[in-house]
């Protein structure tokens, strides 16, 4: 489906810079942390993009010798953007736990109350 | 060589083994951070007493690499020698309980990290720099330390994804991980991937979250932040401008910046360990100046401020003012003053050598930028020394008595540390030239007296402020269209 890819890719850029506006623009620490996950998002969605380059199947060597397989998706961008998914993943979950701690100090989580303080 | 390899392999996991030994038999904790500091000591030494001729693949697969070379070796010794010192210096009173255990995970990645020679095994030695450097901020003790820590965090997930677009971009174009391959790249992919490295490494504009979380960190942490964090992002750049001299050209200009805002802020910090970090900033940017030698101005530098670091965590006020009269206690003022003069490139002290290497390797009018900036470096410390008969008559007032506290003891890590800046350079076999001490000493002068001059003329002015959260966001769309925008024109896009 080359005909498509210009779209994906330009949904993916939109996705990326929507998150970069959120992470500016908000003013509460959870939605800047949530924008910073689309951005994660939209990167995620860059490195499948990327490993489609080469085909669509999903890359598992068949055992019978005579079956097609140039039609694979590259496995190299899959198995490190699955390594990038499961970091980011760990990293939100330490940010949001902290973001608890953080609420009995600000309850409205503003930024603007954290950078107050000296 | 391949009776070597079994070798590396062990050291490189044996932090990262011990960390889990520790969590479970957490008794062992401290001798267990002891071992994977000596182990890290030993292949550094054995690396400086024979250096490898060429680089030494540990992994090899078409997609990833991992290798020991000469560029290493500085970065490992140096991450032996600060663990071990903030080891000793809070042996009997670790913060919190899980303090082992991640400084074991950080010294691990950090070896990792400085080794790696692709952007996938960077991209995940970095994350777990950032997740252990982020739970050693937090105090519980302290409410102040959690804002601080959360900002590092969020921060610098950021620049990673940043980092990781940059990845891919370059993948695309060379269908390989491995910096080696990362030679010719568009420019889209080394501007972004060199901006998200920045930001870890503390350096112009994106790396301005460094001077706050530094501060308000917990003293023996922000040695470690200061002296080690801040090599996992200069250690794969260097990596990345050995590869791409045209972004080694970008990056001179941003070390310059770097190194001069860093002294001007440092300049005009009030409270000590505000200008510890600031001056990290300004000499973070002079290793971003020549990606060869960064091992050993990295090593210089950390063993400096990792120096003056653990002795500020022993001192009983930070205000510069009142450290100017009588704050300083003997004891601490000695590892202070030979760690200030390594910074200023004294000779026969560590930073001799390094800024040595940094003006042999620069061109000419850069040379004598870099000399004038050593300059700088001692005005900014001369805010610690009071000009001859400066009294402040509020603050002899509130003179700090001379009780036991007083004479309090540096501890054993700065110590270490001295001893690692005096003992290095008969290693290395730096010997000065006779004219070295002569511009030293001037150069100790010229900065004494900007230093006073400065202090006296901007006594009651405030700096802007560079760290606000959003302006820090702003920094990272601003530095990567510059970077782009300067790649671009090196290589003939202006034309």
């Amino acid at each position: 489906l080359p005909d498509i890819r210009w779209a994906l890719e330009l949904a993916i850029v939109i996705t990326i810079l929507s998150g970069f506006v959120g992470v500016l623009l908000r003013r509460e620490l959870l939605q800047k942390l949530l924008a910073v996950d689309v951005i994660s998002t939209g990167v995620v969605a860059l490195f499948v993009l990327v490993a489609a380059r080469t085909g669509l199947t999903t890359p598992i060597l068949q055992q019978s010798p005579d079956a097609p397989s140039t039609q694979m998706a590259d496995p190299f961008p899959h198995a490190v953007i699955l390594t990038a998914i499961v970091i980011g993943l760990s990293v939100q979950a330490l940010e949001l736990v902290l973001l608890r701690r953080l609420a009995r100090i600000h309850p409205m989580l503003r930024i603007d109350d954290f950078e107050a303080e000296p | 060589m391949n009776t070597l390899l079994p070798l590396l392999v062990g050291w490189l996991l044996l932090p990262l083994m011990l960390a889990f030994l520790a969590a479970l038999l957490p008794a062992l904790g401290r001798w267990l951070v002891l071992l994977s500091c000596l182990a890290s000591l030993a292949i550094a030494l054995l690396l400086l007493q024979d250096p490898l001729p060429d680089p030494l693949p540990i992994f090899q697969s078409p997609r990833v690499a991992l290798q020991l070379d000469v560029y290493a070796t500085g970065f490992v010794l140096a991450n032996g020698l600060i663990t071990l010192a903030v080891l000793l210096q809070s042996w009997s009173s670790p913060r919190h309980k899980l303090t082992w255990v991640l400084m074991m995970v950080l010294h691990g990645a950090i070896n990792s990290v400085v080794l790696a020679a692709d952007a996938i095994s960077i991209y995940v030695a970095i994350e777990l720099v950032a997740i252990s450097a982020f739970l050693l901020v937090i105090d519980p003790a302290r409410p102040g330390t959690f804002w601080v820590a959360f900002r590092y965090l969020l921060i610098s997930d950021l620049a990673m994804l940043i980092y990781l677009i940059g990845v891919q971009q370059a993948y695309r174009s060379s269908g390989s991980f491995a910096l080696a391959d990362y030679g010719t790249l568009p420019l889209a992919a080394t501007a972004l991937m060199a901006v998200g490295l920045m930001s870890k490494a503390g350096v112009f504009l994106t790396g301005f979250w460094l001077p706050l979380t530094h501060a308000q960190a917990p003293a023996e942490i922000s040695a470690l932040l200061s002296g080690l964090v801040v090599t996992a992002g200069a250690a794969p750049l260097g990596r990345l401008q050995l590869v791409s001299p045209s972004l080694s050209e970008v990056l001179l200009g941003v070390g310059l910046a770097s190194a001069v805002i860093g002294i001007a802020a440092a300049l005009v910090q009030t409270q000590y360990k505000r200008l510890l970090a600031w001056s990290t900033v300004s000499q973070l940017g002079l290793v971003l100046l020549v990606p060869a030698g960064a091992g050993v101005l990295c090593l210089a530098h950390g063993i400096a401020k990792g120096a003056l670091f653990l002795v500020a965590g022993r001192l009983d006020s930070l205000e510069l003012s009142r450290m100017r009269h009588g704050g300083f206690p003997p004891a601490t003022a000695i590892p202070t003053a030979i760690a200030v003069l390594s910074l200023t490139g004294f000779p026969l002290l560590l930073g001799y050598g390094a800024k040595g290497a940094l003006a042999a390797d620069l061109e000419v009018p850069w040379s004598r930028v870099v000399e004038l900036l050593s300059i700088g470096t001692v005005a900014v410390f001369a805010q610690l020394v009071p000009w001859p008969g400066e009294a402040d008559a509020a603050m002899t007032l509130q003179r700090v008595p001379a009780g036991p506290e007083g004479h309090r003891w540096a501890g054993p890590g700065p110590w270490l540390l001295v001893a690692g800046l005096v003992l290095l350079p008969l290693w290395l076999s730096q010997p000065p030239s006779g004219s070295a001490f002569g511009k030293s000493a001037l150069t100790l002068a010229a900065g004494l007296a900007v230093g006073w001059g400065c202090r006296a003329l901007l006594r009651d002015w405030r700096p802007p402020d560079l760290e606000r959260f959003d302006d820090l966001i702003n920094g990272f769309g601003v530095t990567a269209f510059v970077v782009g925008l300067a790649l671009w024109g090196l290589r003939g896009g202006w034309l």
